[in-house]
Protein backbone atom coordinates (compact mmCIF):
# COMPACT_ATOMS: atom_id res chain seq x y z
CA UNK A 1 0.00 0.00 0.00
CA UNK A 2 1.57 3.38 -0.70
CA UNK A 3 0.65 5.65 1.19
CA UNK A 4 1.25 9.80 0.23
CA UNK A 5 3.73 11.68 2.09
CA UNK A 6 1.26 14.63 3.18
CA UNK A 7 -1.43 12.57 4.59
CA UNK A 8 1.76 10.14 6.70
CA UNK A 9 2.78 13.44 7.70
CA UNK A 10 -0.32 14.60 8.90
CA UNK A 11 -1.11 11.15 10.64
CA UNK A 12 2.16 11.50 11.87
CA UNK A 13 1.19 14.47 13.80
CA UNK A 14 -1.56 13.31 15.06
CA UNK A 15 -0.13 10.40 16.34
CA UNK A 16 2.38 12.86 18.25
CA UNK A 17 -0.18 14.73 19.37
CA UNK A 18 -2.29 12.18 21.07
CA UNK A 19 0.85 10.88 22.58
CA UNK A 20 2.18 14.25 23.80
CA UNK A 21 -1.54 15.16 25.16
CA UNK A 22 -2.22 11.50 26.90
CA UNK A 23 1.97 11.62 28.33
CA UNK A 24 1.09 15.40 29.80
CA UNK A 25 -2.20 14.43 31.40
CA UNK A 26 -0.82 11.49 33.10
CA UNK A 27 2.23 13.17 34.55
CA UNK A 28 1.34 17.35 34.75
CA UNK A 29 -0.89 16.86 37.97
CA UNK A 30 2.24 15.36 39.91
CA UNK A 31 4.42 17.79 39.07
CA UNK A 32 2.33 20.57 39.45
CA UNK A 33 1.79 19.46 42.92
CA UNK A 34 5.89 18.95 43.45
CA UNK A 35 6.29 22.34 42.24
CA UNK A 36 3.85 23.63 44.75
CA UNK A 37 5.04 22.23 47.91
CA UNK A 38 8.33 23.27 46.74
CA UNK A 39 7.19 26.92 46.60
CA UNK A 40 5.62 26.77 50.10
CA UNK A 41 8.07 25.85 51.23
CA UNK A 42 10.34 28.83 50.19
CA UNK A 43 7.91 31.22 51.02
CA UNK A 44 7.90 29.90 54.54
CA UNK A 45 11.81 30.41 54.51
CA UNK A 46 11.64 33.74 53.21
CA UNK A 47 8.90 34.92 55.61
CA UNK A 48 6.10 35.21 53.03
CA UNK A 49 4.22 33.16 55.28
CA UNK A 50 0.63 34.14 54.14
CA UNK A 51 1.20 33.88 50.15
CA UNK A 52 -0.27 30.60 48.83
CA UNK A 53 1.39 29.89 45.15
CA UNK A 54 -0.89 28.19 42.79
CA UNK A 55 0.07 26.11 39.83
CA UNK A 56 -3.47 25.66 38.20
CA UNK A 57 -4.00 28.51 35.71
CA UNK A 58 -7.58 29.82 35.71
CA UNK A 59 -8.68 27.30 33.50
CA UNK A 60 -7.79 24.28 35.84
CA UNK A 61 -5.27 23.01 34.04
CA UNK A 62 -1.64 22.50 35.85
CA UNK A 63 1.20 24.94 34.95
CA UNK A 64 4.86 26.03 35.53
CA UNK A 65 3.93 30.03 35.64
CA UNK A 66 2.82 30.25 39.28
CA UNK A 67 0.44 32.75 40.35
CA UNK A 68 1.43 34.17 44.05
CA UNK A 69 -1.80 35.49 45.75
CA UNK A 70 -2.10 37.03 49.64
CA UNK A 71 0.65 39.67 51.64
CA UNK A 72 -0.75 42.16 50.74
CA UNK A 73 0.37 43.54 54.35
CA UNK A 74 3.64 42.48 53.53
CA UNK A 75 6.62 44.91 52.86
CA UNK A 76 7.28 45.27 48.89
CA UNK A 77 11.16 43.77 49.88
CA UNK A 78 9.58 40.58 51.53
CA UNK A 79 7.48 40.17 48.51
CA UNK A 80 9.91 40.42 45.78
CA UNK A 81 12.08 38.12 48.04
CA UNK A 82 9.61 35.72 48.15
CA UNK A 83 8.54 35.99 44.32
CA UNK A 84 12.59 35.54 43.69
CA UNK A 85 12.74 32.62 45.15
CA UNK A 86 10.01 30.91 44.17
CA UNK A 87 11.39 31.82 40.65
CA UNK A 88 14.42 30.49 41.20
CA UNK A 89 12.87 27.05 41.51
CA UNK A 90 14.02 24.82 38.84
CA UNK A 91 11.06 23.79 36.61
CA UNK A 92 9.08 27.45 37.62
CA UNK A 93 8.47 28.79 34.23
CA UNK A 94 7.13 32.63 35.61
CA UNK A 95 5.78 34.31 38.74
CA UNK A 96 2.65 36.83 38.92
CA UNK A 97 1.17 37.82 41.74
CA UNK A 98 -3.07 37.78 41.65
CA UNK A 99 -3.15 41.34 43.16
CA UNK A 100 -1.69 42.25 39.34
CA UNK A 101 1.07 45.42 41.10
CA UNK A 102 3.33 44.42 37.79
CA UNK A 103 0.43 44.80 35.72
CA UNK A 104 0.23 48.02 34.00
CA UNK A 105 -3.03 49.92 34.83
CA UNK A 106 -5.96 50.49 32.19
CA UNK A 107 -8.14 53.37 32.05
CA UNK A 108 -7.34 56.93 31.54
CA UNK A 109 -3.66 57.82 31.09
CA UNK A 110 -2.98 60.50 33.99
CA UNK A 111 -0.04 63.15 32.81
CA UNK A 112 1.98 64.57 34.74
CA UNK A 113 2.68 68.22 35.07
CA UNK A 114 5.83 69.75 32.99
CA UNK A 115 8.95 70.55 35.18
CA UNK A 116 9.51 73.59 33.87
CA UNK A 117 8.83 74.79 37.38
CA UNK A 118 11.12 72.74 39.09
CA UNK A 119 13.94 73.55 36.27
CA UNK A 120 13.42 77.35 36.70
CA UNK A 121 13.58 77.35 40.54
CA UNK A 122 16.55 74.83 40.43
CA UNK A 123 18.18 77.20 38.31
CA UNK A 124 17.63 80.02 40.44
CA UNK A 125 18.43 78.62 43.31
CA UNK A 126 22.41 78.72 43.22
CA UNK A 127 22.38 82.16 41.19
CA UNK A 128 20.00 84.77 40.78
CA UNK A 129 19.62 87.49 37.74
CA UNK A 130 21.61 90.26 38.81
CA UNK A 131 20.82 94.09 37.91
CA UNK A 132 22.90 97.25 37.35
CA UNK A 133 22.53 99.32 40.89
CA UNK A 134 19.57 101.00 41.05
CA UNK A 135 19.13 100.55 37.53
CA UNK A 136 16.45 97.76 35.76
CA UNK A 137 18.96 96.61 33.31
CA UNK A 138 20.56 92.92 33.49
CA UNK A 139 23.80 93.05 34.14
CA UNK A 140 25.84 90.66 31.39
CA UNK A 141 27.17 88.15 33.72
CA UNK A 142 23.68 87.59 34.22
CA UNK A 143 22.62 87.28 30.62
CA UNK A 144 23.68 83.88 29.81
CA UNK A 145 21.30 82.89 33.15
CA UNK A 146 18.43 84.13 30.96
CA UNK A 147 19.64 81.91 28.13
CA UNK A 148 19.20 79.35 30.54
CA UNK A 149 15.55 79.75 32.34
CA UNK A 150 14.10 80.26 28.41
CA UNK A 151 15.41 76.87 27.59
CA UNK A 152 13.93 75.95 30.94
CA UNK A 153 10.51 77.84 30.20
CA UNK A 154 10.41 76.23 26.72
CA UNK A 155 8.25 73.53 27.42
CA UNK A 156 5.44 75.19 29.04
CA UNK A 157 5.51 77.09 26.09
CA UNK A 158 0.95 77.43 26.66
CA UNK A 159 1.69 77.82 29.94
CA UNK A 160 1.09 81.40 31.92
CA UNK A 161 4.70 81.74 33.41
CA UNK A 162 4.95 84.65 36.15
CA UNK A 163 7.46 86.87 36.45
CA UNK A 164 7.54 88.13 40.17
CA UNK A 165 10.72 91.51 40.83
CA UNK A 166 11.42 92.04 44.39
CA UNK A 167 13.67 94.45 45.99
CA UNK A 168 15.20 94.62 49.45
CA UNK A 169 13.90 97.68 52.12
CA UNK A 170 16.43 99.86 51.71
CA UNK A 171 14.56 102.58 49.88
CA UNK A 172 11.17 104.42 49.71
CA UNK A 173 8.47 101.91 49.09
CA UNK A 174 6.88 103.20 45.58
CA UNK A 175 10.71 103.65 44.44
CA UNK A 176 10.58 99.75 45.26
CA UNK A 177 8.10 98.37 43.98
CA UNK A 178 8.22 101.26 40.53
CA UNK A 179 12.17 99.27 40.29
CA UNK A 180 11.21 95.83 40.93
CA UNK A 181 8.60 96.55 38.20
CA UNK A 182 11.20 97.47 35.50
CA UNK A 183 13.36 94.35 36.47
CA UNK A 184 10.50 92.06 35.87
CA UNK A 185 9.53 93.74 32.82
CA UNK A 186 13.93 93.76 31.57
CA UNK A 187 13.72 90.05 32.27
CA UNK A 188 10.20 89.21 30.57
CA UNK A 189 11.66 91.38 27.09
CA UNK A 190 15.10 89.24 27.73
CA UNK A 191 12.92 86.57 27.31
CA UNK A 192 10.81 87.69 24.15
CA UNK A 193 14.22 88.16 22.90
CA UNK A 194 15.12 84.52 23.36
CA UNK A 195 12.11 83.11 21.73
CA UNK A 196 9.21 83.34 24.58
CA UNK A 197 6.21 84.51 23.52
CA UNK A 198 4.49 87.39 24.99
CA UNK A 199 1.11 86.19 25.56
CA UNK A 200 2.19 83.96 28.15
CA UNK A 201 4.31 86.06 30.09
CA UNK A 202 3.05 88.41 32.95
CA UNK A 203 5.58 90.64 35.05
CA UNK A 204 4.75 92.45 38.10
CA UNK A 205 6.96 94.14 40.59
CA UNK A 206 6.01 93.53 44.47
CA UNK A 207 8.86 95.88 46.12
CA UNK A 208 9.96 95.00 49.29
CA UNK A 209 6.43 93.45 50.36
CA UNK A 210 7.69 89.39 50.25
CA UNK A 211 11.22 89.02 51.52
CA UNK A 212 12.59 85.48 51.58
CA UNK A 213 11.59 83.39 54.76
CA UNK A 214 14.08 84.10 57.24
CA UNK A 215 15.57 86.90 56.20
CA UNK A 216 15.22 90.36 57.19
CA UNK A 217 13.14 92.83 54.96
CA UNK A 218 16.73 95.18 54.62
CA UNK A 219 18.50 92.05 53.52
CA UNK A 220 20.06 92.63 49.97
CA UNK A 221 19.85 89.34 49.01
CA UNK A 222 15.85 89.86 48.62
CA UNK A 223 16.18 91.31 45.07
CA UNK A 224 15.45 88.83 43.18
CA UNK A 225 13.22 87.60 40.23
CA UNK A 226 10.79 84.93 40.82
CA UNK A 227 9.02 82.82 38.20
CA UNK A 228 6.00 80.57 38.31
CA UNK A 229 4.03 78.51 36.01
CA UNK A 230 0.93 79.76 37.32
CA UNK A 231 -1.64 78.13 34.65
CA UNK A 232 -1.48 76.12 31.64
CA UNK A 233 -4.17 76.78 29.37
CA UNK A 234 -5.15 73.93 26.59
CA UNK A 235 -3.46 74.54 23.09
CA UNK A 236 -6.96 75.49 20.38
CA UNK A 237 -6.60 74.46 17.07
CA UNK A 238 -6.82 77.60 15.00
CA UNK A 239 -9.63 77.45 12.41
CA UNK A 240 -7.45 76.49 9.32
CA UNK A 241 -6.20 72.85 11.27
CA UNK A 242 -9.80 72.21 12.89
CA UNK A 243 -11.41 69.28 10.48
CA UNK A 244 -14.64 70.00 9.45
CA UNK A 245 -17.96 68.01 9.01
CA UNK A 246 -17.75 65.65 5.86
CA UNK B 1 0.57 28.08 29.53
CA UNK B 2 -0.70 24.83 30.47
CA UNK B 3 1.63 21.89 30.96
CA UNK B 4 0.02 19.88 28.42
CA UNK B 5 0.32 22.42 25.58
CA UNK B 6 3.64 22.99 26.58
CA UNK B 7 4.65 19.45 26.41
CA UNK B 8 2.63 19.26 23.13
CA UNK B 9 4.54 22.30 21.49
CA UNK B 10 7.80 20.69 22.15
CA UNK B 11 6.72 17.36 20.59
CA UNK B 12 5.48 18.86 17.61
CA UNK B 13 8.84 20.36 17.41
CA UNK B 14 10.28 17.38 17.69
CA UNK B 15 8.34 15.47 15.04
CA UNK B 16 9.00 18.73 12.79
CA UNK B 17 12.49 18.91 13.06
CA UNK B 18 12.72 15.07 12.27
CA UNK B 19 11.19 15.90 9.06
CA UNK B 20 13.44 18.01 8.28
CA UNK B 21 16.27 16.01 9.31
CA UNK B 22 14.89 13.35 7.66
CA UNK B 23 14.28 15.27 4.05
CA UNK B 24 17.30 16.45 4.35
CA UNK B 25 19.17 13.14 4.65
CA UNK B 26 16.80 10.96 1.85
CA UNK B 27 14.40 12.61 0.55
CA UNK B 28 16.10 15.37 -1.63
CA UNK B 29 17.20 12.94 -4.52
CA UNK B 30 14.04 12.72 -7.08
CA UNK B 31 11.92 9.31 -6.65
CA UNK B 32 13.69 7.81 -10.09
CA UNK B 33 17.21 8.29 -8.44
CA UNK B 34 16.10 6.75 -5.50
CA UNK B 35 14.72 3.63 -7.28
CA UNK B 36 18.12 3.57 -9.65
CA UNK B 37 20.32 3.56 -6.09
CA UNK B 38 18.03 0.79 -4.63
CA UNK B 39 18.71 -1.36 -8.38
CA UNK B 40 21.95 -1.09 -7.66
Amino acid sequence: MIVRPPIAILAGALIVTAVAIAGASSTDQDLSAALSQQAQQNIQENGGGAIKARFINRWGHPTRHTILSGGEGLDEGTRDKVAKAVAAIPGVGGISWSDGSMMAQGGEVVLSPLHCQEDVDALLQARTIRFEESASTIDASSQELIDEVAMALRPCLGSIIAITGHTDASGPEPGNIQLSRERALAVQRALIDRGIPIDGLRAQGVGSAEPVDGLLPQDPANRRIEFAVVATTPLKPTPVDTPGPR
Amino acid sequence: MPIWSEVLVLCLAAYAIGLAIGWALWGRAAPNARQESIKE
